[in-house]
């Protein structure tokens, strides 16, 4: 009888410690765990409150400094911007561009208005400067455009 | 009990989340266990131990060291939470009359018909036990937690858990018999 005891002891310890062996639902843990830290539940600590003060704080304090900073910039570029425009001034390109001599000649090109009215049609008065002939000898000869496409194409 | 539990319990007072979970992830299975073997169905035990958690967590900015293990308060805190769980819910008196299905079984499916059926006989006897003879037969033969810490969670002596556990084991056994 005492070893039947003594048996059934020992396989209730064994049993007992089976029970070790038994784990929570890990749907059940990671839900409870979630609830736990990730929700709003957490009491700080007043340090952690003064912490979480401090954090909002900055944030408002950084996004401040970088609208300053962003206004400021403009500001900086506008304080800057007469000396570009000095550097650029008009006043001096114009003096420049009087001071490039330019010469273009358009007396080889005439419209011969008059001609063309008479002639009941578009004239178009050609310059031609044959080779050996100096400008002073050129001579302006009217042409119809069939003329002129004549000389052209030979 | 867990490395550099000590930092991490100063941290949780503090309000650290992080060290609060790394002490929940080392304990949420002692006490699970602790309170599936006293209320035998898986879903109480799910709520009372998130119970059990959550009330630590409320708690946690009261804590002090008092030189007890941390384990202790929250095994306190469980034997607390299931007392309460008794007093509304009168659980005690349906324990005979609840389907097998609802009892540790789910949670015990994976060791074979036997051991399951086993498991199930001790763990029905267990709950026929009185309250402080279930702690020290949990702490004690399943957690496998030294005397002092079963005595500083039952606010007991030494000597008065070594007599309560020698109690409990022989009550746990005429049970069976009787079974």
């Amino acid at each position: 009888m005492n070893s039947q005891i003594s048996i059934t002891f020992m396989d209730l310890l064994k049993t007992l410690q089976q029970f070790k062996n038994i784990e929570p639902n890990k749907d059940f843990t990671r839900k409870s765990r979630r609830e736990l830290l990730g929700g709003s539940n957490i009491p700080f600590g007043i340090y952690q409150n003064i912490l979480r003060t401090l954090e909002v704080g900055a944030s408002v304090a950084l996004a401040g400094l970088l609208i300053l900073v962003i206004l400021g910039g403009a500001s900086y570029i506008k304080f800057f911007e007469p000396l570009q425009i000095t550097a650029i001034d008009p006043a001096s390109i114009k003096a420049e561009a009087e001071a490039i001599d330019i010469q273009i000649e358009l007396a080889n090109l005439n419209y011969n208005e008059s001609v063309a009215r008479s002639a009941g049609e578009s004239t178009v008065s050609v310059v031609s400067q044959e080779e050996g002939v100096s400008s002073d000898d050129s001579e302006f000869k009217v042409l119809s455009i069939e003329e002129a496409l004549d000389l052209l194409s030979q | 009990m867990l490395d550099g539990e000590d930092k991490l319990i100063a941290q949780a007072i503090r309000g650290k989340a992080s060290a609060f979970g790394s002490l929940y992830d080392y304990y949420q299975p002692k006490i699970y266990r602790f309170v599936l073997i006293k209320v035998g169905r898986r879903e109480d035990a799910e709520d009372l131990t998130h119970q059990v958690f959550l009330a630590a967590l409320e708690s946690m900015k009261s804590y002090k060291d008092m030189g007890y293990p941390f384990s202790s308060w929250l095994y306190r805190i469980a034997r607390n939470q299931v007392i309460d769980f008794y007093r509304t819910n009168k659980k005690e008196a349906s324990i005979e009359e609840t389907e097998p299905d609802f009892f540790v079984a789910p949670a015990i499916a994976h060791f074979g018909v036997e051991g399951k059926m086993e498991m199930e006989k001790v763990q029905l006897a267990i709950q026929k036990l009185k309250p402080e003879y279930q702690d020290v037969v949990i702490m004690r033969f399943v957690e496998d937690l030294p005397i002092k810490e079963v005595a500083d969670s039952l606010g007991k002596s030494e000597g008065a858990v070594k007599l309560l556990q020698h109690r409990a084991i022989r009550e746990l056994k005429k049970i069976l018999v009787q079974a």
